[in-house]
């Protein structure tokens, strides 16, 4: 099912795009020489750039007239509670959708509707024009790293209330390739099956407004860098691109913010990614942070360039800055950076907050994250990468963050780890094993006197809606499956994890529409550490009294 | 129970469909592992292959029903305590596991509307077969545990509480290729008839004797026929001792019910008789066109999904749009593969299968069967062949979940096939033969 042609123009700059990115004259030693690749490149894992050239160090020309000693300068649109002057505009939750490049909460690709507040938590919900269903904030997406998450259908992702799930362009890029996907199926919506066709018809026709032809999900993808740094060898950030060794082929490959885009574009999420210079959140060398910051906002516009379809896929600029964010530090640097663009180039539809989940203190990642609410707008999403646990999630949302990523309830559920309110059950634990058989009477018996506490022949949650928990599967049966690697077990896992974190978003947002965030949280936490509130780490106390909330809950 | 065929040759020759003269309603009893169907939740299940599809559950005690053990407290002297030597109980490791056991577990819920078999093993791996008249060594995902017949009579009764019990048995190596010894054979014999024995009299007990089968093993192709009848004869004289059904036991072939083969003089009230074991697509359709069995038992729709091979061939006449040519030309090896080419459509194996791993999938955009209704296909191909080929380079546990999907519903099409009545068996079975490469 081939979608409509690309003018000519940009058929040729695609072609030619391909052909730069197979470095085809790289030596026999597998070794890029200097006059292939621009300056600051290193051939060793640790960036050494050399040379550097003093441009990338200094303030871009559009910054240089932002007074920064004034509070908030890299702030924009803001409203309450940040602006008590402003009211936040709040759209009861049924509103149908406008999608205008005009209005101040839409743009072509992207509605935007804010329901409702409490203190900094925001409830929202975010329209696409694609036929798929809308996505509530706060919100979790599930990883569907190529292409499918792992084991489970399509349909059951839309049973388990999953609105959004993210795909990783790098992985798809290499397996099968973006443009077999965007012209022999016209999308990745097609290709995972995630289109229902309601009518049993044989017309091929990928018309997506297509009442008939509902999208189970939507989809957002990353740009891929993320994944070249940290799972390529021989990964090197030039101006350019990313410099890295194709896992399958050895070639080396360039991966330019423009390739990314292309790959994006063909691959037809409805929220793409801009290539962003991703640096580790616990590196130390302070030049190559201003380097990363200054190249992520030119590598943005070079996107914006790129981007062939603004008016269905929506591109979110990352900010980056590392975890600086003192008064005209990196994050300011680069938020005011992103404001310019806004408000003088082409309005951005939402915001991601990267660099963080990468091994830094929490003490920095709540700050960082802190800080970019009290900055980014509150009429657009606000989109915090790579960050999926529970606790987490629930202290960004108090500080104003909409949607999340990660990889954890998936990973963990190949583990055999379930989550709930209370932390983790490990279900490979021989704690959840059947209890003994005594040798003549082989019964297995459910008042065995042994793991009284543990209650191995529960369900994970007798509250939880997900397979497992809804039909009594027990924690003994699914420790059996797991231990015997049968795929079921981690099937139901899996399902029971996505479902969870559905139900986790589902709750807090429930609890700001009502203006009960306060005690959802406090009750969480009860929760979380055992009604325990010695256990409370320090960070979450912080956080949350940043948030404006108390973090105490009654005994 | 027989291993699978590791040849590529489809067995050839006619079908032989005069020893019955009444078809029965046929059954697809499906090899569950773990006492769970494979690949599929709950909610798939009873979607897309409810109890009214004919489908059969085949649960074992190998791997259902075996659990580990941990250690006992021990008791030790208390440290303070030596004056008195009073003992406490000291609360046992809980990692350490002591052993294995087969104990009794109730099969999952939503397996209950099913009707279910429970065998003692799908396939036992000795060579040896270490059996006394107590007990058998069996293969369990634990490593070799003894499973004693009083076990196995109180764990598949009552435990597992399927509809149909087959009683233990000592395979005495039937799967093996060499002749069996004569005195082991005796010997397994005679243990088979004491634990059908022991399996009654529970079954009695529990007024339930009409969930018994007993097993009848069928001697392997390379043995002396004369062996064969009187081994044939021996299991028919013994008769059902009043169990309901009758469960054969390794591999099936040509002949076995001519002449004045034992096999024909099983009783007539033995209501059912299954073949365990089907290990090619060619032999499942000529069994279920024989109509001698009402069951047929297979693990292959697994086992293709597990080899990553989608099942294509169908039985209608006619040429098939989507059915690929047995030989292809060679594929040009620049070729980077445009839009489906159907000159270079990939090769069925023997049983009517495609490989999904082959890169000429890679840009296909149809389903795996047009107008096939399971799971995979249904909605005009909702996973198509270019999907599930990238599944299964990305080595995605979906991709054997939807080509399980598809194979089971293959299968259950074809028994449906023969159960409708509205063509001949010998037919399809032709039919299907004619689109098998390397068959005769």
């Amino acid at each position: 099912m081939k979608r409509k042609a690309t003018d000519d123009a940009a058929v040729a700059t695609s072609n030619t795009i391909t052909t730069a990115t197979r470095m085809s004259d790289v030596p026999s030693d597998g070794v890029p020489s200097q006059q292939q690749l621009d300056g600051g490149v290193s051939y060793n894992n640790n960036y050494d750039p050399e040379p550097i050239r003093p441009e990338w160090l200094e303030l871009p020309p559009e910054l240089r007239s932002v007074d920064f000693t004034v509070d908030g300068a890299a702030a924009w649109d803001k409203y309450e509670p940040y602006n008590p002057q402003r009211s936040l505009p709040i759209v009861p939750v049924d509103t149908p959708p406008t999608f205008s490049s005009s209005s101040s909460s839409s743009s072509s690709a992207l509605c935007f509707h804010i329901n409702g507040i409490d203190g900094r938590a925001r409830a929202a919900t975010i329209h696409f024009p694609n036929n798929g269903p809308p996505v509530t904030t706060p919100r979790f997406m599930p990883v569907g790293t190529k292409g499918t998450l792992k084991g489970v259908l399509p349909d059951e992702i839309a049973s388990m209330e999953c609105p959004i799930i993210l795909a990783n362009t790098y992985h798809l890029a290499i397996q099968p390739g973006t443009e077999l996907i965007d012209q022999v199926f016209g999308g990745l919506h097609n290709f995972m099956g995630g289109i229902r066709r309601d009518t049993d018809n044989n017309d091929n026709d990928n018309n997506d407004n297509n009442d008939n032809n509902k999208r189970l999900y939507n989809l957002l993808t990353d740009s891929g860098g993320f994944q070249m740094v940290s799972l390529a060898a021989l990964s090197n950030v030039t101006e350019k691109g990313v410099v890295f060794q194709s896992p399958y082929s050895k070639e080396h490959m360039l991966l330019r913010p423009e390739d990314s885009i292309r790959c994006q574009n063909e691959i037809g999420a409805d929220v793409i990614m801009q290539l962003d210079d991703v640096i580790s959140s616990v590196a130390t060398n302070e030049d190559r942070f201003r380097i990363a910051t200054f190249r992520t906002l030119r590598w943005y516009d070079r996107c914006v360039q790129a981007h062939q379809y603004p008016h269905r896929q929506n591109l979110f600029p990352i900010v980056q800055g590392h975890l600086d964010t003192s008064r005209g530090g990196l994050r300011e640097l680069c938020l005011a950076g992103f404001k310019h663009r806004d408000q003088h180039h082409r309005r951005i539809p939402g915001f991601a907050i990267g660099g963080l989940a990468g091994g830094e203190s929490k003490d920095d990642f709540w700050k960082v994250v802190d800080h970019a609410c009290r900055h980014l707008p509150d009429d657009r999403p606000r989109y915090l990468m790579g960050v999926g646990y529970p606790l987490d999630l629930v202290v960004c949302t108090a500080l104003g963050v909409d949607m999340y990523d990660c990889v954890y309830p998936t990973r963990t559920a190949r583990f055999g780890v379930a989550l709930v309110d209370e932390g983790q059950i490990k279900l490979k634990q021989h704690q959840f094993a059947a209890k003994n058989p005594s040798s003549a009477d082989m019964t297995i018996n459910n008042n065995n006197s042994n793991n009284n506490n543990i209650n191995s022949n529960t369900p994970i949650d007798k509250d939880c809606p997900c397979e497992a928990c809804r039909r009594g599967v027990s924690k003994e049966r699914l420790h059996s499956l797991l231990k015997a690697n049968n795929p079921i077990g981690v099937q139901l896992v899996t399902q029971h994890n996505v479902t969870y974190m559905m139900q986790l978003v589902t709750r807090m947002r429930k609890s700001i529409l009502e203006r009960s965030f306060q005690q959802f949280v406090q009750e969480f936490l009860r929760r979380y550490f055992a009604d325990d509130q010695g256990s409370v780490p320090t960070w979450v106390r912080d956080a949350l009294q940043a948030a404006g909330l108390s973090w105490r809950w009654t005994p | 129970m027989s291993p699978n065929p590791v040849d590529g040759t489809a067995e050839t020759s006619s079908v032989d469909c005069s020893c019955s003269p009444k078809r029965e309603m046929l059954h697809l009893l499906l090899y569950c592992k773990d006492g769970c169907v494979p690949y599929l939740n709950p909610t798939q299940l009873e979607q897309y292959f409810p109890p009214s599809s004919g489908l059969w559950l085949c649960l074992s005690v190998q791997d259902a029903c075996v659990f580990p053990m941990f250690d006992k407290p021990v008791k030790k002297k208390a440290k303070d305590d030596v004056i008195n030597k009073k003992t406490k109980e000291v609360p046992a490791e809980p990692k350490k596991v002591r052993g294995y056991a087969f104990a009794s577990a109730p099969p999952d819920p939503w397996l209950l509307p099913y009707t279910r078999v429970t065998v003692p093993y799908f396939s036992n791996k000795n060579k040896e077969q270490l059996a006394d008249n107590k007990s058998i060594c069996v293969w369990t995902p634990h490593g070799r545990q003894r499973l004693a017949s009083e076990t196995y009579a109180k764990v598949a009764m009552e435990g597992l509480q399927s509809n149909y019990t087959v009683s233990l048995f000592d395979d005495a190596g039937v799967s093996s290729v060499k002749q069996p010894d004569s005195v082991r054979w005796q010997k397994a014999h005679g243990r088979n008839n004491l634990w059908l024995e022991q399996l009654v009299q529970v079954a009695k007990q529990q007024d339930a004797l009409d969930r018994i089968w007993r097993p009848v093993f069928l001697p392997p192709s390379n043995h002396d026929d004369e062996v064969n009848n009187d081994a044939m004869t021996n299991e028919s004289q013994t008769g059902s001792l009043g169990a309901a059904g009758v469960a054969f036991v390794g591999k099936w072939r040509h002949g076995l019910l001519t002449g004045n083969n034992g096999m024909a003089q099983i009783p007539d009230d033995v209501k059912w008789k299954c073949l365990l074991s089907t290990t090619s697509l060619l032999e499942f359709v000529e069994i279920a066109a024989q109509g001698y069995f009402n069951i047929v038992g297979t693990d292959l729709p697994a086992l293709w999904a597990k080899e990553k091979v989608a099942l294509i061939v169908q039985p209608q006449r006619g040429p098939s749009t989507n059915e690929p040519t047995a030989k292809r030309p060679k594929l040009d090896a620049d070729e980077k593969g445009g839009e489906t080419d159907h000159a270079n459509e990939p090769t069925l194996d023997f049983n009517g299968c495609i490989d999904m791993s082959d890169k000429v999938h890679a840009r296909d955009p149809r389903p795996l069967v047009e107008g096939c209704t399971c799971m995979t296909c249904q909605h005009g191909g909702r996973f198509s062949r270019g999907y599930i080929h990238h599944l299964v380079c990305a080595k995605e546990l979906l991709a054997e979940i939807l080509l399980f999907a598809h194979n089971l519903h293959h299968m259950l099409e074809l028994i449906r096939l023969f159960n409708e009545g509205g063509s001949d068996p010998a037919d399809i079975v032709n039919t299907i033969k004619s689109r098998l490469p390397n068959a005769k």
